[in-house]
């Protein structure tokens, strides 16, 4: 008999080196730790036609058109167990005589096993998965394997990645998902392998999954300006001019660019130093950043117990448990019920033990699915041991084509009889399929981009006010509480078909310093801000937000207690309505100096006219409505700004609240009325005005795709800029098109801004990147308060924008809420 | 005299990177078939093998590697010795991951460099029985008592024939050929074995071999005569129960010939060979016997390979980018190839990914593959002027170094800078790339200008060959 492990060198076939050690030797565990990791860095096909279809600089914008995950979308998160893991010492046959006398001494004795039921208990170590099958949300799925077992690590670990039991394959199962998931679209963060280079399950014939790594990627991620000119600089050596493939590779490396600087933000500066428990950790964290990502895969060796076996085992299963652990403490619950995790190894071992305290290479084995939406219990079957001599193995019960074939079903939106090239059984693992809740109802998820929609123009219209107990319960809201507000079918937004709101939405007297979250409806609240509020006044900020799937938008107070007051000024829908049109930033009224309007303050509700049409880059005709930010600086009282358009009865409803000494900005979208003007009037003593126009609507021009919100710039953390405020000589350049979900081709963005830390009363200006400072404003900032605006800016140069500050320091906030394409 | 574009691309493709000095000697030549000749000109046993001073498998690995990295970038005369070299071993896969020992994949790399524009015959006949291979693909656990048929199978379907061009008999019959060829476990030294040969008579492509048990060693040797219809051989025939029904009752010999002249086209073309240059190139391999340089030189001789599709149709793979770095740079292997980072782009010398060997173009091209040859770029950029600001002062270049001296000089004018840092990497860009230099070099300040190396060996024309 040839020893088994002869074969076992067979193959260098798939695998490949991770990392940058300098051994010294090359012995047989190290080589087996070393080529756990993955395969080559390439895609094996892809002729010319599909690798070059859709080709855009940067991302795809198709990858984004169903907006990033789904909420019925499964995410899998793949374990994959590298040099054969001995599924007995794992999954304890308690009651098995021959286990025992097979096993001998490296059996789990049934005292030490955490039990399941009579016949079979745990490794002592996996007390996570314990709890979790005590929850009934695991399936242990009972010898897997397939026909004709190899003994090699190496080929068995293709065929299993392969997901055909024979041959050299040249796809994986995942990658062939893949393909048929993309429909041949190019999509980076769809699948990846959390390491440093491709197993072959994530090749597929068209498509191939990404490798992002383990730590914080370098190279791309900075933000110093220097090496953000470097960038700049790599990119714009794209062309189309030298045929197809010197565009693919100046492709690829944009794709490098965006990748690294996507996936960057997700990860903290250190990770834990165990590895699985890193690249849980790190898959956790991709999922949360909600980037796409519905297959990760990490691996990690070496499982191949040949001698020694006790104390090597052991501390896998710690590893296996504490990633598992890990895993669950750092996802976002709001993922659970989307999230499975599931095991394979390329065999088991054998079921006696060998001389040396170890096993050797078998072939069936037990594995591991996990998860909310998992039926938990024992599937397949347990191979008998009853019989078996010294090299004889176990049978498999399990095709692991059956195995794959019920989490692509049952998991992955279906697919498995193309995928592995027949119909094998779905184990029905799962109790009910993804983001759904046990009631059938769908769990609070990420939410999704909305179609792209033009904008329709309402009569302001309040929906909300808790003072009188319009559409919210006539109360505060306490800290930490959020209020339901049903959009669709009130105010003049359609009961359906509508898919954003453009509302303001006002803190009416906090008792502290607060925040509001306003976010869609049936979408699990984002760590950003709409609305930053001071004690004791009325703050209003505009909102364009994606209404839920249930009609409704979020509000959400963080701290104190504040009546809260929601106006609608229109809703946006994907079929009609107005485009935008985003323009460069220009002053279009000052009434300190005259511009556009009398010189001299506003007050009494005495109204002026101010004409739009014409001025500041809006057309003389064809534009319905202006998008423009209003600032009120100088008032002598309290009181507020109202725009109407010309013509039109005067609403209720007011733009801008201020205090006497205040200056406060609030951005506004107000429809043209007679003559394209609208109409300024304010209530106080005096105050003077001033209008900076983003943009107008018309019935051409760009649609807007709303989006939950989504932080992509903080100056306290380093999150899109460099870790310090910003201030005189140091301005930030914020690229959003191609990241963050925004596609390359969109023309202007939604973003909320806040100012904080402020150092002395400042404004903060932004304007599309590559132009020349255009001297309007979007926030004022004042020393000890927190500020919020919201701002519509045209995308420029490298679809970035610019955003500064001239006059003292602070830092900046910036949460998207939605583009423009 | 042939047009410097056609030049440049024919040393792009054979030797690398365009060289200027040996531009200007091959556009001095009075032909194309002049400059081809001189390209193809390797003389016998060039540059002998590597020194080695590590004494663990894969140390010496890492030192082979190095040596022949150097081989490729600056110290072979004739570069096409390691580029034919490089494609032998891509073709002829072995890796030293399986075979664990580096002293037999040496032997057979060393080998291809001899022999690599030698005979395809020879070629085969050798690697068959080197250890490397022996090792590689499991012959030397093929017994008559146990056959393994891996070798038997990749002989036909990936180094001589073809998938799909014979049927299970005919593999079970190389099998059965090649049983016996075995080596010494721990030191990887060759040993035939006829008390574990099979020596009964076997039908293969139609011919009858097995047959004389006093030749038994030669049998191996027979099927790939038969193959190849060499050696006296009469070549054998595509049998009628092949997949390929196209080929079915064709001469082995002519799908060979075509087979061999696809994985070279690709290699050397990129693109999909017309249909009439592989019968053309297929008809210069057997009018010569199966002798490579012949073959190589009519594919750079033929009118398509200087088409434009073909110009624009490979991806340089990440061994050659990396060599163009080191042209570009100076810098020796040993300095600055990140020999770890080869495996991130997809490609590594003497650890193929598997028995296929490396694929070509698309293969190399995503997200992460290229990060790697961007962090690799930044390391040559750090090598190169690592004491540029704290040191010798002097940024290191492939045409010799640039002094901060000269660079502070040139503040002023950024345009003479990126002339300057161009003339020192022997390297042109496109216009529109040039555009994209100058305009860094302009709107940053002088200090920042050493990025420009880095840019240079990111733009997308230096990963094109």
């Amino acid at each position: 008999m040839i020893d088994p492990d002869i074969s076992t060198l067979d193959a260098a076939r798939l695998l490949h080196r991770p990392e940058p050690i300098d051994r010294a030797t090359m012995d047989r565990r190290r080589f087996l730790q070393l080529v756990g990791m993955g395969v080559g860095a390439g895609l094996v096909s892809g002729s010319t036609g599909t690798l070059l279809d859709g080709l855009g600089f940067g991302h795809d914008p198709s990858a984004w058109a169903a907006g990033p995950v789904g909420p019925t979308d499964g995410i899998l998160v793949v374990l994959c167990l590298f040099g054969g893991n001995d599924g007995l010492n794992t999954v304890v046959p308690i009651g098995d005589g021959n286990y025992y006398t097979q096993h001998g001494s490296l059996a789990v004795p049934p005292s030490a096993a955490l039990p399941l039921d009579g016949a079979t208990g745990l490794h002592p170590a996996l007390t996570t998965v314990k709890q979790m099958w005590d929850r009934g949300q695991v399936a242990i799925v009972e010898g897997v394997g397939y026909p004709n077992p190899n003994l090699s690590h190496f080929t068995s670990m293709a065929y299993w990645m392969g997901g055909q039991p024979h041959g050299v394959p040249e796809t994986g199962w995942i990658g062939r998902w893949l393909d048929g998931y993309l429909g041949g679209a190019k999509d980076i963060y769809a699948a990846a392998e959390i390491g440093q280079s491709l197993p072959l399950q994530l090749r597929g014939a068209a498509r191939a999954g990404t490798v992002v790594p383990v730590e914080r990627p370098d190279f791309g991620t900075s933000y110093e300006p220097a090496d953000q000119q470097v960038f700049r600089s790599i990119r714009k050596s794209f062309t189309t001019a030298y045929g197809p493939w010197h565009t693919a590779v100046a492709e690829a490396t944009a794709d490098f660019l965006d990748l690294a600087s996507a996936v960057a933000p997700a990860y903290p500066a250190t990770m834990p130093p165990i590895e699985p428990v890193a690249k849980a950790e790190a898959a956790a964290r991709l999922i949360n950043a909600n980037l796409g990502f519905r297959v990760l895969t990490l691996s990690w060796a070496d499982f191949d117990s040949h001698a020694l076996q006790p104390n090597m085992h052991l501390v896998r299963m710690q590893e296996l448990d504490a990633a598992i652990a890990r895993f669950y403490e750092v996802l976002d619950p709001v993922w659970r019920t989307r999230v499975t995790l599931t095991t394979f190894s390329e065999f088991g071992r054998t079921s006696w033990a060998n001389a040396g305290s170890g096993t050797d290479h078998g072939t069936s084995a037990p594995h591991f699915v996990i998860g909310e939406n998992v039926k938990g219990g024992r599937y397949g079957q347990r191979p008998t041991m009853a019989g078996l001599g010294r090299w004889d193995r176990m049978a498999h019960h399990v095709d692991f084509r059956s195995y794959y074939a019920s989490l692509i079903d049952g998991w992955l939106g279906g697919g498995s009889s193309e995928v592995l090239g027949g119909n094998f059984e779905n184990l029905g693992l799962f109790a009910r399929g993804p983001g759904r809740l046990p009631d059938g109802s769908v769990a609070p998820g990420p939410g999704s981009v909305t179609a792209p929609s033009g904008f329709a123009p309402l009569p302001p219209q309040r929906i909300v006010d808790t003072r009188l107990g319009l559409g919210a319960e006539q109360r505060k809201l306490q800290p930490g509480e959020r209020i339901r507000v049903q959009v669709a079918g009130h105010g003049g937004v359609p009961a359906s078909g509508a898919t954003a709101v453009i509302a303001n939405v006002t803190a009416v007297a906090p008792t502290e310093q607060m925040y509001f979250t306003v976010y869609p409806g049936s979408t699990s609240r984002p760590v950003t801000s709409s609305l930053n509020g001071q004690p004791g006044r009325p703050i209003p900020n505009l909102v364009v937000m994606a209404i839920g799937a249930d009609g409704c938008i979020e509000v959400f107070n963080s701290h104190g207690e504040t009546h809260c007051l929601v106006d609608v000024f229109g809703f946006s829908t994907a079929t009609g309505g107005d485009g935008f049109t985003p323009l460069a930033p220009q002053r279009l009224f000052d009434s300190r100096d005259g511009r556009g309007v009398g010189a001299h303050k506003l007050g009494g509700q005495q109204p002026v006219e101010i004409q739009v049409s014409g001025h500041a880059g809006v057309p003389a005709s064809g534009a319905t409505a202006v998008v423009m930010n209003v600032t009120a600086t100088s008032p002598d009282s309290v009181g507020f700004l109202r725009l109407t358009p010309t013509g039109r009865t005067r609403a209720e409803t007011s733009n801008v609240n201020f205090f006497a000494g205040d200056v406060v900005p609030n951005l506004v979208i107000c429809q043209l009325g007679d003559g394209g003007k609208v109409t300024l009037d304010a209530d106080g003593a005096g105050v003077h005005v001033i209008g900076d126009v983003f943009g107008y609507f018309s019935a051409s021009g760009s649609r807007l795709r709303a989006m939950p919100p989504r932080r992509v710039l903080d100056t306290r953390d380093g999150t899109g800029a460099v870790k310090a405020p910003i201030g005189p000589g140091r301005s930030i350049t914020l690229r959003l098109g191609g990241a963050h979900g925004i596609p390359a081709t969109a023309t202007a963005v939604v973003l909320n801004m806040a100012a904080a830390q402020v150092q002395a009363r400042s404004y903060v200006s932004v304007w599309p990147a590559g132009e020349a400072d255009p001297g309007t404003s979007n926030l004022n900032v004042v020393p000890g308060r927190v500020s919020a605006n919201l701002v519509i800016c045209r995308l420029g140069e490298d679809g970035a924008v610019t955003i500064a500050n001239p006059v003292a320091d602070c830092h900046i906030i910036g949460d998207v809420t939605g583009y423009f394409v | 005299m042939p047009a410097t574009a056609q030049i440049e691309h024919l040393l792009r493709r054979t030797e690398f990177v365009a060289r200027p000095n040996r531009v200007a000697e091959l556009v001095a030549k009075p032909s194309l078939e002049a400059a081809v000749d001189d390209v193809m000109n390797v003389w016998l046993n060039p540059g002998g093998t590597a020194t080695i001073t590590r004494v663990d498998d894969w140390g010496m690995g890492e030192e082979y590697s190095y040596w022949w990295f150097d081989r490729m970038a600056f110290d072979s005369p004739r570069p096409m010795q390691e580029k034919m070299a490089m494609f032998w071993h891509g073709h002829f896969c072995t890796s030293l991951w399986k075979i664990e020992l580096f002293a037999p994949l040496r032997d057979q790399i060393d080998f291809f460099r001899t022999a690599g524009l030698g005979n395809l015959r020879t070629l085969a006949t050798t690697m068959s029985t080197q250890p490397a291979m022996l090792r590689y693909l499991d012959n030397d656990q093929n017994f008559v008592t146990s056959p393994n048929q891996n070798f038997g199978r990749e002989l036909m379907e990936l180094f001589l024939l073809g998938v799909g061009n014979y049927t299970e008999a005919d593999v079970q019959a190389v099998t059965a050929a090649w049983t016996g060829h075995t080596d010494v476990w721990t030191t990887g030294q060759y040993v035939w074995r006829p008390d574990l040969h099979d020596s009964s008579p076997k039908w293969f492509l139609g011919r009858k071999i097995n047959t004389d048990p006093a030749a038994a060693i030669y049998h191996g040797y027979e099927t790939i005569d038969v193959m190849l219809g060499t050696n006296g051989a009469a070549s054998g025939t595509i049998p009628a129960g092949a997949a390929v029904v196209a080929n079915r009752g064709r001469p082995s010999r002519a799908v060979a010939a075509e087979f061999l002249s696809r994985k070279l086209w690709a290699f050397f073309a990129g693109t999909t060979p017309p249909g009439n240059v592989i019968a053309a190139l297929r008809d210069v391999a057997l009018a010569n016997g199966f002798a490579i340089k012949p073959w190589v030189r009519a594919l750079l001789l033929r009118p398509e390979f200087y088409g434009v599709d073909v110009m624009q149709g490979l991806v340089r793979s990440p061994v050659d980018a990396m060599v163009a770095y080191q042209y570009a740079t100076g810098l020796r292997a040993r300095q600055a190839v990140p020999l770890w980072w080869l495996d991130g782009m997809g490609q590594r010398p003497l650890v193929p990914p598997d028995v296929s060997g490396w694929k070509h173009n698309a293969y190399y091209l995503n997200a992460s593959a290229m990060g790697y040859r961007a962090l690799a770029a930044r390391y040559f950029m750090w090598t190169a002027m690592a004491g540029f600001w704290a040191g010798d002062g002097l940024l290191h270049l492939g045409a010799g170094p640039i002094s901060r001296a000269q660079v502070e000089a040139l503040a002023g004018a950024p345009e003479q800078f990126v002339d300057l840092l161009l003339s020192h990497m022997r390297f042109t860009p496109t216009p529109h790339s040039r555009s994209v230099l100058d305009d860094f070099a302009r709107s940053t300040a002088w200090p920042h200008w050493p990025n420009l190396v880095l840019l240079v060996l990111m733009l997308p024309e230096m990963h094109t060959a």
